[in-house]
């Protein structure tokens, strides 16, 4: 293990040539659906501190408070808001939601925004409390996770690589991905892998197929057999917790041992000249730019190669000099940009950068929407049966979680892409804020989104997270949270 | 104010100040000790457990994601769950490791020879296995690896079967967990007790010396257990132990996240070199000098370095050097490592350095603000000539905020004569520097009365008693067990509140040895 600064894997057999080949979905005894199309597929992209609205939204003078969807291909470049504008040239397959809110973050009374964004924008729910941190972990499973444990229930084929989580956190280690802990007990945030070599060696665990299979490697699956039965012996003789423990453990390690199984010799569309550097061996932003790319080849490879169906791709703070600010992007420039600060005088500033933060993020995007576009499939091309979902944990700098800002690029098999969409205030507040009025209102839910999002993956649910939620109102009836967000879906 | 903040302290910390005992048992005053289970390894145990179990290879730099710190620490049990990505971190690390073992067996320890066969792969899993699971192996576990061993000895030759060996030893669940076997009586076994204190005091693997006195049967009555935790006391990797305490403690990260303008002196030099500054403060001074909290608090011994010099005014040495600090300078909340990684780029935080006091010295726990609230960094306000005091107490100011910063701020603000870098100032903003300050109903003039008032603190050596005490048994379960808490808080006190001489004290309590987890896998 020498590797440090690595460019691995230079000559790869299919090599570069292989990205054009047509996507490997489907294989035989797939469960791929009724018609035996290629499935959906979800990449989770996640930023944090929201977005400026007056640099994100194109409600072109329409009335904020109506529900109605206009189609975007007819806007020019210079039309598209400075915030999506990188994506122009994806307008036609893509989907901008405006006017949703965090119901259930806003009905927790505890935490600051942030905290409750982490835990409820992808979970549906709200924050487990505990005693000493109070915000640090969901009560649910976050969507990636659901989605990946029901399509593992349907597809024999699929292994514990359905769902992928990536990231690349230097400054902060905010991270809204949730998934369910050992039996009984609580939702734990998942790991990520913030390594593109890690995620290649998990992609394909014999090499690239340039050389012949190794001898140790091949016998894996078996160790880990015997390792899984070790798991059993030890975990008999234990409390039923500490039992639980082991068996979650052993069950993990089959995990693997499958998915060995079932993916040696795999060299499907391989990716190649993947950068994976350490922190400090290079600067910042080139680490991040370039692990950012690595990460699109391999959130290409698996979902081109049938291995997932999910990926998570989690950011946290990039440079701040690289979108025209200096110092804690956080402090200096997020929460200044928040429209309740109009008068501080960094506001404008602060807009500026936030701005150009959301522009930066949906650059990268754009580089994915790219990628998976040009992998041909039997009804479009791999874009159009995948859906990047670009969200954040708050609405803007003022930790406010009404009007949460959505994007989603590709999908368009499954949802009415190409149109911006607007939803009304409709929903009573549901927030405990002795401050704030029993009859204001707030957006449709987010959870409606996520169970949409669910049902175009193939997984039969009206609920995602909470089903209800109180409005503050006394006396209203509960909120319902279930079914999919309307006008959506095709 | 001050019954508002011992509210706060008993809604927050629960058992803290809880009765004595269990009021249900007549039998025992103490009530049962509670079980704390099996304890995955955390990273850091990890890692300093594949450093010891290996002390001739050069691990290589093994990824793995990071352990949940939900009680402020890292080796929570109930947190330290396997998760998809850790199994498979494991597996490569193991697979790493084992490729290692496999060129060169003297790695693991071992002697033999390949031309040995079955014999040398025997060898292998009782001198690897053993020191690996922390205590001997059972017969159906040598069985199990011999089966291994052999299978792949036959298939694929004496290399290979080693390799695969080792890498089911190192994912195995004796090894990445801490299982206890316990002995009869359901009191732990000497081996249990072995790691339990190497564990405590190392934060890694028991060494041969503590592995033979297990197996001598000589961790069984406190003064042979006391024996032991005087050697690993003197051994240099008792310091590993403390600093992983104190690490996770005193937040010492902190100072790798900040922002400062460089026009300050502020580089990535001087970073690397506060946090250099404060480990040498805490090695030297409170570690290995035996120091106390008084130390800790109120030592005017520090240690400045090239880069350090200039925020206390002194002239920069060539090398780092010990000093006796100016007047204006006492303990590590003084020094320019907490007060800059308390800070925010342009101005102090008081917010931040007060909820470092309350947090850590005080156990105070305030939670999160409410939504909603302005979190912005007060900045200047034109044609309002403003102190960084004057600042904060304008955007905390409304009733909704005072409801904890009327806590927190007064108890920040005594460190306003020390700007964002820590260094001393007189004025901020044109005006005079107010440094005094309050907690609950007693007042402070300047930082030196706070820190007088905390090193005489009966509920600041709880404190750090029960921290420590929460790092000992590895989750919040350690400062349940009231009459373990009160015997440790009471002997830390009377030894003028010496930091190792509270390790030692856990280390050799009847409760934290005799709290036997679940018994099994032998």
């Amino acid at each position: 293990m020498t590797l440090r600064r690595r460019r691995f894997l230079q000559a790869a057999g299919l090599g570069a040539g292989s990205l054009m080949l047509p996507s490997l979905w489907s294989r035989k005894g797939a469960s791929a659906g009724p018609t035996n199309l290629p499935p959906a597929r979800l990449v989770i992209c996640y930023t944090e501190h929201g977005v400026v609205h007056e640099g994100w939204g194109m409600r072109r003078g329409m009335p904020d408070n109506t529900r109605w969807d206009y189609a975007l291909g007819p806007l020019t470049q210079a039309e598209f808001s400075p915030s999506l504008r990188p994506l122009w040239r994806h307008r036609n397959k893509m989907a901008v939601i405006d006017g949703l809110s965090l119901a259930t973050a806003i009905s927790d009374p505890y935490g600051d925004g942030h905290a409750k964004g982490w835990c409820s924008s992808l979970t549906g729910g709200i924050a487990r409390e505990t005693i000493e941190s109070v915000k640090s972990n969901a009560a649910k499973p976050s969507i990636d996770q659901v989605i990946g444990k029901a399509l593992r229930a349907q597809d024999p084929f699929l292994t514990d690589l359905v769902t992928q989580e990536f990231g690349i956190f230097q400054y902060n280690f905010h991270a809204a991905i949730y998934g369910e802990g050992a039996a009984g007990g609580p939702v734990v945030r998942m790991p990520h892998l913030e390594q593109p070599k890690g995620a290649f060696d998990r992609l394909f665990p014999n090499g690239d197929g340039t050389a012949p299979p190794d001898p140790v490697r091949v016998a894996q699956p078996d160790v880990l057999a015997e390792v899984a039965t070790m798991y059993d012996q030890v975990a008999g003789r234990l409390s039923t917790r500490d039992r639980q423990k082991l068996e979650q453990h052993r069950d993990l390690v089959r995990d693997m041992e499958s998915r060995l199984r079932r993916l040696a010799g795999n060299v499907c569309a391989a990716p190649t000249n993947l950068a994976d550097y350490y922190w400090g061996e290079v600067p910042y932003p080139q680490r991040f730019d370039e692990h950012t790319d690595s990460f699109w080849q391999l959130t290409r490879a698996a979902l081109q190669c049938g291995i997932s169906r999910v990926v998570s791709m989690q950011w946290g703070q990039l440079d701040v000099a690289t979108i025209g600010g200096t110092g804690d992007l956080h402090h200096n420039y997020a929460h200044p940009s928040d429209p309740n600060q109009s008068m501080d005088p960094q506001h404008a500033m602060a807009k500026t950068v936030m701005t150009n933060y959301t522009a930066k993020y949906a650059d990268y995007i754009a580089k994915l929407a790219d990628l998976l576009d040009s992998i041909p499939e039997e009804n479009g091309t791999l874009l159009d049966n995948t859906m990047i979902l670009m969200v954040s944990e708050i609405s803007h700098g003022g930790h406010d979680h009404d009007r949460w800002p959505i994007t989603i690029i590709g999908g368009g098999n499954f949802l009415r892409t190409g149109r911006y969409f607007n939803y009304e205030k409709e929903t009573l507040t549901t927030t405990t804020a002795s401050w704030v009025n029993n009859d204001t209102k707030i957006g449709m839910p987010h959870n409606h989104l996520l169970v949409a999002i669910a049902q175009a993956m193939g997984v039969q649910t009206d609920v995602i997270g909470d089903a209800t939620v109180r409005p503050k109102k006394p006396g209203a009836p509960a909120i319902s949270l279930s079914g999919p967000l309307p006008g959506l879906l095709l | 104010m001050h019954s508002r903040v011992m509210a706060m302290l008993a809604f927050a910390l629960g058992g803290c100040w809880g009765s004595i005992g269990d009021p249900g048992n007549t039998e025992d005053p103490c009530g049962a000790i509670p079980e704390v289970g099996i304890r995955r390894l955390s990273h850091t145990e990890y890692r300093n457990t594949v450093r010891d179990l290996f002390p001739t290879m050069t691990v290589p730099d093994l990824q793995l994601a990071p352990d949940p710190t939900p009680h402020g620490f890292d080796n929570d049990a109930e947190s330290l769950q396997a998760a998809p990505l850790l199994v498979n971190q494991y597996n490569a690390a193991a697979v790493t490791l084992a490729d290692e073992v496999a060129r060169d067996l003297d790695l693991a320890g071992v002697t033999c020879q390949p031309a040995q066969g079955s014999a040398c792969g025997r060898e292998l899993i009782l001198t690897l296995g053993t020191r690996a699971f922390r205590r001997p192996l059972g017969q159906t576990e040598i069985a199990a690896f011999q089966s291994v061993f052999d299978r792949y000895l036959a298939t694929n030759g004496f290399s290979a079967a080693a390799e695969l060996t080792t890498q089911a030893i190192l994912q195995a669940p004796q090894f990445l967990y801490r299982v206890e076997t316990g002995a009869e009586g359901g009191t732990s076994s000497n081996y249990d007790v072995a790691s339990r204190l190497s564990y405590l005091l190392w934060s890694t693997m028991p060494d041969q010396a503590l592995f033979d006195a297990a197996g001598r049967g000589e961790l069984t009555t406190p003064a042979d257990v006391a024996t032991q935790v005087d050697r690993m006391l003197a051994d240099p990797r008792a310091l590993d132990g403390f600093m992983n305490f104190t690490r996770q403690w005193l937040e010492l990260a902190r100072i790798d996240r900040v922002t400062k303008p460089m026009a300050g002196g502020w580089s990535e030099d001087v970073r690397t070199a506060l946090g250099e500054e404060a480990k040498r403060f805490l090695n030297e001074v409170v570690f290995r000098r035996g120091g106390t909290l008084s130390d800790f608090l109120l030592s005017n011994k520090a240690f400045i370095g090239p880069d350090t010099a200039q925020f206390y005014g002194l002239p920069a040495p060539a090398d780092w050097t010990e000093v006796t600090m100016p007047p204006d300078r006492r303990g590590f909340l003084m020094q320019a490592q907490f007060l800059s990684a308390n800070g925010h780029p342009d101005n102090p935080s008081p917010v931040l350095r007060g909820l470092f006091v309350l947090r850590n010295l005080l156990c105070v726990e305030l939670g999160s603000p409410p939504a909603g609230v302005n979190m912005t960094i007060p900045g200047p306000v034109a044609g309002m000539p403003l102190t960084n005091r004057n600042n904060y107490d304008r955007v905390t100011g409304a009733e909704l905020c005072q409801t904890c910063h009327s806590v927190i701020n007064p108890v920040g603000f005594v460190f306003e004569q020390y700007d964002t870098f820590g260094k001393l100032r007189m004025t901020d903003n044109g005006l005079p520097v107010d440094p005094s300050g309050m907690f609950g109903t007693t007042t402070f003039a300047g930082p030196h009365e706070l820190l007088d008032y905390l090193a005489s603190s009966e509920e600041v050596h709880k404190c750090v008693t029960d921290k420590f005490l929460t790092f000992a048994i590895g989750g919040a379960e350690g400062s349940k067990d009231t009459c373990l808490a009160r015997d440790v808080q009471d002997e830390f006190v009377a030894t003028g509140g010496s930091l190792t001489q509270l390790m030692k004290s856990i280390a050799t309590h009847p409760r934290y040895l005799g709290s036997a987890a679940s018994k099994g896998a032998n």
